[in-house]
This record gives structure tokens, C-alpha cells and sequence, in this order.
């Protein structure tokens, strides 16, 4: 009989519970944290959504309507006419902001004069709060008296029907997205670009391949999981437009310009905290939903190449 | 030693120092209470209230801490913190929200007070402020700071031009005056559009047309003359037998075709316009003949950087030969050619208000009262800045204050006359003021923008606003909402 073994085992398995314990100590701010922060909003607010506030002298009542949000939500013009807007401004401006922003990426790869300048000075929409940005837009988007209105003028654009027509207005809205969120497609697309192996490229250039075919059958795959990751990011983001649409359009004409958390902001501003936690859930249903094909896409196309 | 004399002195210095300073502040009524009081940030509303604070502090020992926020932040923040926190003694809000904090019985009611204050010289305050817009259900629930409702400026200069007169004539068939009709309005829009005024074309007319800019205001102030005849009790909002919506009658489908007409005469932008593009357009620009605003503009004529001072001429909202009689479905003639007037208090005028289970109810009182009595008032009422309007007898009694900060005797004159027919006019329209009323007020909003994008026409867009409300209404409980809406109006309840 080894009289050292019941010895080391009761020392082994105080000092597992001495981890075990502190293993927790550590985990335990952690998961309080996520609790807080992240599960109780989203237990009270998914609560909230299946309920109608009220309010009266004798304090907070709630009044339990099960899914009533939901089902006149789902019935409700305004709420189909804001996910309808929502998707072109995630959509079109992320195109926008992906094709500007490799271009823009490309160009500041290049050995030009005056390149650390305009990485800085590219960067800056990004760096000024949205709502600024917003403001910024509504000025400069002013062709009457805007500092682009006599190139406005001059070329016909103060004539359009911006703040009437639908989709002039709904575009208003993008070119305001798209200067603020530029800078940070350019940004990662930048860094992914200047980490990209210089082999290939020696190679193509050995076999005479001209620049667009390098950057078709070189560049643009290899920049694949960047590009990727950056819409991806991209499009989560957009899907919570508020800011300029309130301050550029305040969603009109009509609810033209009128993104789904704008209409979330509205419905709160009336106190209707059931409705707006329910607009709340079925946005995080579609960007979720949307979010999942997105990566299985990109999944699926990753395997192709590779394999 | 004698450094130890030194100290002891200043040491007894500063003992009796604290010690008078503390006799005094016990002397003073409020000596350590705090009241909490929120607004909004405009920077108007907020800014008088922050510096009269200071003075009251001074006179009472009191300490006023002033929370600022934004426009749309207010109603929700007022209700979540009588609902809970009850940190805040009173607001400075739209009466419009009357329907909504009284109704729950969130704010005190202030007879009593009132009647308790001399200074705050009650009676002066015009009949339609105290009677209607302060009170609710027969009591008193609100302290007037403001005289909110909308008037039509014009360019006297331009409508004093012999040439003009003669051409206007000449086209319209009649004489060149301030407008007394939506139709003399619209005429005269048209006939200035495209002229040109110290080198520069103008505009004939600048309205607030933007979605989520109060454009729904100015739809009412074109509606009310045409909906409204019997005086303010009429109401032009909701059928006071049912709670039906008025908003898609006759009366409101012809205000807003007009409107929209208006288009043809004002800036290509005016889509994008609101109150704070009107001001500046009309005041600081000199873009167009004609605006349509609150009080504001009239004590914006007087800052540094006007053009139209000593231009501006201010006129009671137009009003019109004929109403829509809703229970006889038809347009009606008035008697004698009159013409029938209807100015509408468009938002009601900031008000202050005392929450009900504040624990200094007379401090917070008095601190509302004192902003609002008359030696503050008629001084607030003639600057830009504090975005209070004339309401009170003595506010258009002499234009001297208004002269001596800086606005035109002429101006001053057509001013206090446009304000002074609007507040003595029998039939000024109220604001709804029933619970949900910025529900109400965001679907009249979306189907304003509607109909002045064309993205649909004034009746369709204006039936859609009615389903809207009638949904309000029922999920709200109609007899409920119908009750407080003859209350805001001094009609007895249905039972």
C-alpha cells in the first residue's frame, strides 16, 4: 500500500475545488454582466412586447395581450412600408459603401502623393457622431443654398423633386449613410488588402496577366473572407438606420424615408413601449434570419473555392 | 502671537460669516428645499427658465435644479417619472398632454395656489389660456407662459408699393391688403411668387410643410375657419356626440388641397421645411411675401441679423365667407358677407405644471408663478430666445417693451394688433387634448406628408388619418376619450 496516494488525492482534490472556486470568482462578474446587460433587457423587453402599457395614478400597469403587438404589427402598412425602406437603405447602401470603399482602398495601395493624407481625411465622417453627420448632409444636400448648390444648379439637381419623390428622397438618405460608413468599409478593406500575399501576384505578372485580371482572379477572391466579414458587419449595422432619416427626411414623404427603428422611435415617443419592443423582436427576426443566409452563402461559396 | 491674533480673527470672521449667512437663509421661505423642474431644450423654453432660476433662488433660498431635453423626449420622460422616480416637481410642457398626465391624475391641481398669489396677477392672463387651455375638468392645472397660436406675416414694404397695389389690382380685382381670406392669401402668394425684391427673386409664400416639423399645425390653422363657427366649445377635431374624426370633413380636404397648392409659390425645397426654415427664411433671408408661424417670428424680427425690420407686417389667421356645417354635409354662406375668423392655438402655449406627489408642491408653484408673473413675462415675450409668446392683457397694452428690445415701432404696432384681435376672438380653436394625443397628432403628421408629396390625394390621404384615429380611439375606449374630450372643451360629460 502506497501510503502517499490517499495523501496526494485529497491535496489534488482540494486544489480542484480551490480552482473550481476560483474558476467561478472569476467567471461569476462575467456572467452577472452578460446577465445585466444583456439577457434581463432582452428577457423584459420580449415580456414588454406581449404586453400594452398603461398608464394611471395608481402606478405601471400592464396589460397582457399576448401576441396582439405582433399580429397588428404584421397587419400594419407602416410597419411593412418601414421594413421595405430599411431593406433598400441595407442593401443599396451597403453596395454603395462596399463598391466606394474598395475603390477607395485600391486607390490608397497605390503609391500616390499625398496617400497618408487622404487616409486620414477619408477617415473622418466616420469619426463625427451620426447624428452630426446627419446634419452635415442636410447642408450639404441643400441645393438651394448648400455649398454644392451652384454645381447643383448648374447641372439641373436643385430642380429635382428631392423631398417629394419617394425615391429621390430614400436616395438622400443613402448618400448620407454611405459618406459616413465609407470610411470604415475602406478601413478593414485597406488592412486586408495590405496583407495580402505578394507571390500570386509576382506569378501573374511573370505570365502577363493585366491588371484587370489580377484584380478579378487575384485580389477580389483573396479579399473574400474580409469583404465578407465587413458586409456582414455592414449589414447588421444598417439595419438600425435612424439617424439620418430623422434628421435629413423625419421619414417622410409620407413614411417613404421611414427605416424600421425610426418607426420603433416614433411608436416610443407615444409611450407605446409593447408596440416598439415588439418592432424591436421582429427586426432582430429578420437581421437574424437575413444575417444566417448571408454566412451560409459565403460558407458554401469559401467551400466551392477551396475545394 | 500676534500671528495667533491674526488667525483667531479671521477665524471669527468667517464663524460670524457662516453664521449670518446661515440666519439668512433660514429667513428665507424655501431656505434648503430643492425642486426639480424639466423642459425643453430648444433652446427655448429652457433658457428663461434657467435664468430666472437664479433670481428665485436668491429671493427664496430655494435650489432649482432645471433638467433640459429633447422635444421628443419630454412626454415620455415626464410620464416614466410619475409613473416611478417621481423626481421631478413639475414640467414645462404642451397642454396638449393634459388629456394624458390629468387623466391618470399626475399633476396637482393649482387653484388654490393661484388664488393665493397676487403677484402672479391671475386675471390678466388672457380668457382663452386660462379658461381653456389651463384648465382641464373644471380645475385649474397649469401656469401659461406662452401664447401659441399661428398668425400670417407679411412684407409691409411690398404691400405699401404703389406699382404693386396697382398691378394686384389689376389681376385680382381687388385692393392689395392683408389677407383677410385663405383665398386672398393664396392670391396674393401667387401674384409676389417670382418677383424680384432688392436684387434677389422671391418667393411668395414659406410654410412649414416638412414631415415630424409640425406641419400638422398648419394644417389645422388653414382648416379651422372653415370647420369652426360657434365658438371654441365647437371643437374641429372629433365629433363631440361620438368621438367621430373630423379630420377627413370637407372643411380639412379643402384646407389641405389649398395648402398644397401653396407649393406652386414657395421653395422648391418647402417640402423640407419647418418651423425653423420658415423663421429663418422669411426673417433672415427675405425669401418670400408670406409666412405662416407662431409669435416668433415677430420677435425675430428684431434681431441683429433681420432683413424684414421695419418690413414686417402680422395679421390674425385668414379666415373664410363660408364653413363646412358638418351635421347639414354642406358648404354654408356667412351672413352679411362676414367673413368667419377661427385663429387656432396651435400646440397651446408652454405650460408649467406641478406633479402631484412632489413634496414641495409650494415651492415648485411658486417657482412657475414667478416665471410668469408679469415683471418676467413682458420682458420674456419680446425676446427671440425664450420662444414665449404674448399671452397676457398687459403683453400687447404698449409696444414700448418690444421697442426697446429692438424690434420696429411699425412692427411692433402690426404685431400686438394680430395678436391682440387673434386672443380677443370668441372663436379660437383648442388643441386636442386627449390621452394618446401624440398618436393622434404622428397619423395626421404621415398623412399630411402624403398628401403634399402627391404620394396620395388630400381626401385619401386625410380618410386614411381618420381610420388611424378611429383605431386610436377604440383600442384607447371611445366613451373614455369622448369624455375627455368634451371636458377640454367645457362640455358637460355623456354618461
Amino acid at each position: 500500500m502506497n501510503p502517499s496516494l490517499p495523501k496526494h488525492t485529497k491535496q489534488s482534490t482540494r486544489s480542484r475545488r480551490v480552482n473550481k472556486r476560483e474558476e467561478l470568482g472569476f467567471l461569476i462578474p462575467a456572467l452577472v454582466v452578460v446577465l445585466v446587460m444583456s439577457i434581463f433587457p432582452l428577457v423584459s423587453s420580449l415580456i414588454l412586447s406581449l404586453t400594452r402599457f398603461q398608464y394611471s395614478s395608481s402606478g405601471l400597469q400592464l396589460e397582457w395581450v399576448g401576441l396582439s403587438n405582433y399580429a397588428g404589427l404584421l397587419a400594419d402598412a407602416r410597419f411593412w412600408g418601414g421594413l421595405g425602406n430599411t431593406l433598400i437603405f441595407v442593401f443599396v447602401g451597403v453596395l454603395f459603401q462596399y463598391a466606394l470603399g474598395f475603390g477607395l482602398a485600391l486607390l490608397l495601395t497605390q503609391k500616390l502623393v499625398g496617400r497618408r493624407f487622404f487616409r486620414v481625411l477619408f477617415l473622418i465622417p466616420m469619426m463625427i457622431t451620426p447624428v452630426a453627420v446627419a446634419y452635415i448632409m442636410k447642408m450639404v444636400l441643400n441645393f438651394q443654398i448648400g455649398p454644392l448648390a451652384p454645381i447643383a444648379k448648374a447641372v439641373g439637381l436643385s430642380e429635382l423633386p428631392w423631398f417629394a419623390d419617394s425615391n429621390l428622397s430614400r436616395l438622400l438618405v443613402i448618400l448620407g449613410d454611405t459618406w459616413q460608413w465609407t470610411p470604415f468599409v475602406l478601413i478593414v478593406l485597406l488592412a486586408g488588402l495590405e496583407a495580402l500575399p505578394q507571390e500570386p501576384y509576382e506569378a501573374a505578372q511573370v505570365d502577363g496577366a493585366t491588371p484587370s485580371q489580377m484584380f478579378w482572379r487575384l485580389t477580389f477572391p483573396m479579399m473574400l473572407p474580409v469583404s465578407s466579414g465587413v458586409i456582414l458587419i455592414r449589414l447588421v449595422e444598417s439595419f438600425k438606420i435612424i439617424d439620418m432619416p430623422i434628421v435629413l427626411t423625419g421619414g417622410g414623404p409620407g413614411i417613404a424615408t421611414e427605416s424600421t427603428s425610426l418607426f420603433a422611435y416614433y411608436t416610443y415617443r407615444n409611450f407605446e413601449l409593447g408596440k416598439t419592443a415588439a418592432i424591436a423582436y421582429l427586426l432582430v427576426i429578420v437581421v437574424s434570419v437575413l444575417a444566417s443566409v448571408f454566412v451560409n452563402t459565403v460558407r458554401k461559396r469559401a467551400l466551392e473555392v477551396a475545394g | 502671537m500676534k500671528k495667533t491674533v491674526q488667525i483667531t480673527a479671521a477665524l471669527s470672521l468667517v464663524v460670524f460669516g457662516l453664521t449670518l449667512s446661515g440666519a439668512q437663509a433660514q429667513a428665507l421661505k424655501y431656505a434648503g428645499k430643492t425642486i426639480t423642474v424639466v423642459t425643453f431644450d430648444g433652446p427655448q423654453i429652457g433658457e428663461p427658465l434657467r435664468r430666472h432660476a437664479p433670481e428665485f433662488e436668491r429671493l427664496t433660498g430655494a435650489k432649482v435644479n432645471i433638467v433640459l431635453t429633447t422635444f421628443g423626449d419630454l412626454f415620455p420622460r415626464l410620464l416614466t417619472d410619475f409613473q416611478n422616480a417621481n423626481s421631478f416637481d413639475a414640467g414645462v410642457f404642451a397642454p396638449q398632454w393634459l388629456g394624458d398626465y390629468v387623466s391618470a391624475g399626475y399633476l396637482a391641481p393649482l387653484d388654490t395656489l393661484i388664488k393665493g398669489n397676487a403677484a402672479l396677477k391671475w386675471g390678466e392672463i388672457a380668457p382663452f389660456f386660462r379658461e381653456f387651455s389651463a384648465t382641464y375638468a373644471g380645475k385649474t392645472y397649469t401656469v401659461p407662459f406662452d401664447g401659441d397660436f399661428q398668425m400670417v406675416y407679411y412684407r409691409r414694404d411690398l404691400w405699401a408699393n404703389a406699382q404693386y397695389k396697382k398691378d394686384f389690382k389689376a389681376k385680382y380685382k381687388y385692393d392689395l391688403r392683408a389677407p383677410r381670406t385663405w383665398k386672398e392669401y393664396r392670391d396674393m402668394a401667387e401674384f409676389f411668387n417670382g418677383k424680384i425684391v432688392d436684387g434677389k427673386r422671391i418667393y411668395g409664400a414659406v410654410e412649414a410643410m416638412a414631415r415630424n416639423q409640425q406641419s400638422y399645425w398648419i394644417l389645422g390653422s388653414r382648416a379651422s375657419a372653415y370647420m369652426q363657427w360657434k365658438g371654441t366649445s365647437q371643437g374641429i377635431f372629433f365629433d363631440v356626440a361620438n368621438m367621430k374624426p373630423l379630420i377627413n370633413e370637407e372643411g380639412f380636404v379643402r384646407a389641405l388641397t389649398e395648402w398644397k397648392e401653396i407649393q406652386k409659390f414657395a421653395p422648391p425645397n418647402v417640402l423640407n421645411y419647418g418651423t425653423g426654415e420658415v423663421r429663418n427664411g422669411f426673417t433672415k433671408a427675405g425669401e418670400s411675401a408670406l409666412a405662416i408661424d407662431w409669435g416668433d417670428i415677430g420677435s425675430l424680427s428684431a434681431d441683429k441679423d433681420s432683413v424684414v425690420k421695419g418690413k414686417l407686417g402680422s395679421v390674425i389667421l385668414p379666415g373664410s365667407d363660408e364653413y363646412w356645417d358638418r351635421d347639414a354635409n354642406k358648404w354654408v354662406k356667412m351672413a352679411g358677407g362676414k367673413i368667419n375668423y377661427a385663429p387656432y392655438a396651435a400646440f397651446g402655449g408652454w405650460s408649467g405644471a406641478v406633479n402631484a406627489k412632489s413634496k414641495n408642491q409650494d415651492v415648485a408653484f411658486d417657482f412657475l408663478a414667478f416665471v410668469g408673473q408679469p415683471s418676467n413675462s413682458n420682458e420674456d415675450v419680446t425676446i427671440g430666445i425664450t420662444g414665449f409668446n404674448p399671452y397676457r392683457t398687459s403683453h400687447f397694452k404698449s409696444a414700448d417693451l418690444y421697442v426697446k428690445n429692438g424690434m420696429d415701432a411699425g412692427d411692433a404696432k402690426s404685431y400686438l394688433n394680430a395678436i391682440s384681435s387673434s386672443l380677443r376672438n370668441k372663436n379660437l380653436v383648442l388643441d386636442y387634448r386627449v390621452p394618446g394625443a401624440s398618436r393622434y397628432q404622428q397619423a395626421m403628421d404621415v398623412g399630411v406628408s402624403e398628401a403634399l408629396s402627391g404620394q396620395k390625394t388630400p381626401k385619401v390621404a386625410l380618410d386614411g388619418v381618420a381610420a388611424e384615429w378611429e383605431k386610436i380611439t377604440n383600442e384607447l375606449g371611445r366613451a373614455k376619450q369622448l369624455n375627455i374630450y368634451r371636458q377640454s372643451l367645457k362640455l358637460q360629460s355623456l354618461q
